[in-house]
């Protein structure tokens, strides 16, 4: 699967929402569990510079497709944020730029110990530790996508559904990005595969776990992976992820979802 | 910071994406020291992202309001390289190499940051803020002099990039002087750090380019450093830094001479000797 990054940051735009009748939320307005699952989702996105962070201090930011593909990455993950939190105003739910610090100034001692922690271990294992990053990269967007997929499923609004298409569209494209780039470092190195096999294994948890309060993982993987439909979407999930060179057999989604007290079919 | 009055979201919405189908001034004949100031203004718009590597490990990464900015800033700023390279003629600079102290200084960068970020908290913000107003300012006096040099339709896109790069600097200028304004010791911080390095920013990447570039400067605009240091020095106790004077006497080198200055020479030689052997 080839990956050319200068048609990929060619083609980077805001996701647009404009032609869309955000009103239909007024005739026909979102359930609050739907709403408490996009304002996660919606911070999770204006989050990604935190994501990027943790990548930045690897010595992946010298690469320049890596830094190329970062850079148009960060900005069409914020404007999911932007294109979520319209959705949320129509609804009265204000998400504004203090907001958000307020939630980044939540995380405390941790966030400030997590670069130290990722930069030590970047050095110390050198560009293998690239090869972790992409493979974390690739199962963040593609739990994101199947996020977005399930929430279509579930909710089948005439306003929600075009755009979160449009998103999981975007979040297509930054998987093929992650699953070339993992696959190529960890088919190029054992060190990297035993590492990314133990630090995936481990550590891996759904994306905005650790940004975001527990109870708010908890209610959005219930919310959106709970039942026959979101266990196969769990399964597929897992087989997708174990495709990648080392990876072979491990069940990281069912087992964070275990770990978590929810049941996978 | 809410009651700012640079429009963020505005900005984002109306950001500056691929310059390739408007540039006009596309394979135009361009003689080689413009070629090369415009391949060295390219390497210096690029590489965003070592610098937010620094950036990002500190609580600047906190202010969601300044994070939303850089991600549209690091977009144009990648677009308006693009933008240079391809007046250039299409092809990069050679590579300046970097050896493997310098490497090694590169790597650890962000985690020197991330535990001094722990010591000075909010008052790096004042420096990041602080750093873009005085490499922006330079950057716009370099594309300026090269406005100045190149044939018509060449210096008609550049004068869109100075449009591109003003519009960063109002934000970039409005949050460091409220950023200084805050505090003494943010002030004090960023005096040290703005005199700590060299300009503009990734200049000691390739000091070399950075003389021939700011000779070339100098040739058209002798006055350059002086009239910068004042837009500079205006800002909240940032009086009487020189910081691009300095630059204008050692190019490619940090701004101030310490009396830790010998043993950074010591210090280079050492990594120089290193480097040949790498």
């Amino acid at each position: 699967m080839a990956f050319d990054i200068d048609t990929f940051a060619s083609a980077s735009v805001k996701v647009g929402w404009e032609d869309l009748d955000l009103d239909a939320f007024r005739r026909d307005p979102l359930p609050e569990r739907t709403l408490r699952t996009l304002r996660y989702m919606c911070d999770v996105e204006y989050h990604t510079v935190c994501y990027l962070r943790d990548m930045l201090v690897t010595p992946s930011h010298t690469d320049s497709d890596v830094s190329t593909f970062m850079t148009m990455w960060n900005r069409e993950e914020y404007w999911h944020g932007e294109a979520l939190a319209a959705v949320l105003g129509v609804h009265g739910i204000t998400v504004e730029f203090d907001q958000v610090k307020a939630s980044r100034m939540k995380v405390g001692w941790k966030d400030r110990l997590d670069p130290i922690k990722q930069s030590l271990l970047g050095n110390i294992v050198g560009k293998d530790f690239i090869a972790v990053h992409m493979s974390w990269g690739a199962a963040n967007e593609r739990s994101a996508a199947a996020g977005y997929k399930r929430l279509v499923a579930l909710e089948n609004h005439p306003a929600l559904t075009p755009l979160l298409k449009r998103i999981a569209a975007q979040e297509s494209r930054h998987i093929a990005f992650y699953a070339t780039q993992a696959r190529k470092r960890l088919e190029a190195s054992a060190k990297a595969r035993a590492l990314n096999r133990f630090v995936m294994s481990r550590f891996w948890g759904p994306v905005g776990s650790g940004v975001m309060p527990e109870e708010e993982v908890d209610h959005v993987m219930r919310h959106l992976f709970s039942g026959e439909d979101g266990s196969r979407e769990v399964r597929k999930l897992d087989e997708q992820i174990a495709e990648l060179p080392g990876l072979e057999g491990l069940t990281i989604m069912a087992d964070a979802f275990r770990r978590r007290g929810l049941v996978v079919l | 910071m809410s009651a700012a009055g640079f429009d963020v979201r505005a900005y984002s919405l109306d950001a500056q994406g691929s310059l390739r189908t408007r540039l006009s001034g596309v394979g135009e004949p361009i003689d080689d020291a413009l070629r090369d100031l415009l391949r060295y203004l390219r390497e210096r718009f690029g590489g965003t992202t070592t610098w937010l590597s620094l950036v990002l490990v500190t609580p600047t990464h906190k202010d969601a309001r300044i994070t939303a900015f850089l991600s549209t800033w690091a977009y144009e700023r990648h677009w308006m390289s693009d933008a240079l390279l391809a007046l250039a003629g299409g092809v990069p600079a050679v590579p300046v190499p970097r050896g493997r102290v310098t490497s090694a200084f590169e790597r650890l960068g962000p985690l020197r940051e991330a535990v001094v970020a722990n010591v000075h908290g909010r008052g790096l913000s004042a420096v990041h803020m602080t750093e873009r107003v005085v490499d922006g300012a330079l950057l716009d006096a370099l594309l300026t002099r090269a406005v100045a040099l190149a044939p018509e339709a060449v210096a008609h896109d550049l004068e869109h990039l100075r449009e591109v790069l003003e519009r960063q600097q109002e934000f970039f200028l409005e949050t460091a002087h409220a950023r200084l304004a805050e505090s003494g010791r943010a002030q004090r911080l960023t005096r040290a750090r703005v005199l700590a390095r060299a300009w503009p920013i990734g200049a000691e990447l390739d000091p070399a380019g950075t003389a021939r570039a700011l000779t070339i400067l100098t040739e058209g605009d002798p006055g350059w450093a002086a009239r910068l240091d004042a837009r500079i020095e205006a800002l909240p106790g940032l009086a009487g830094l020189g910081v691009m004077r300095r630059t204008a006497a050692n190019p490619g080198a940090p701004a101030l001479r310490t009396p830790l200055r010998p043993a950074a020479a010591l210090g280079r030689l050492a990594a120089s000797v290193v480097n040949k052997k790498g």
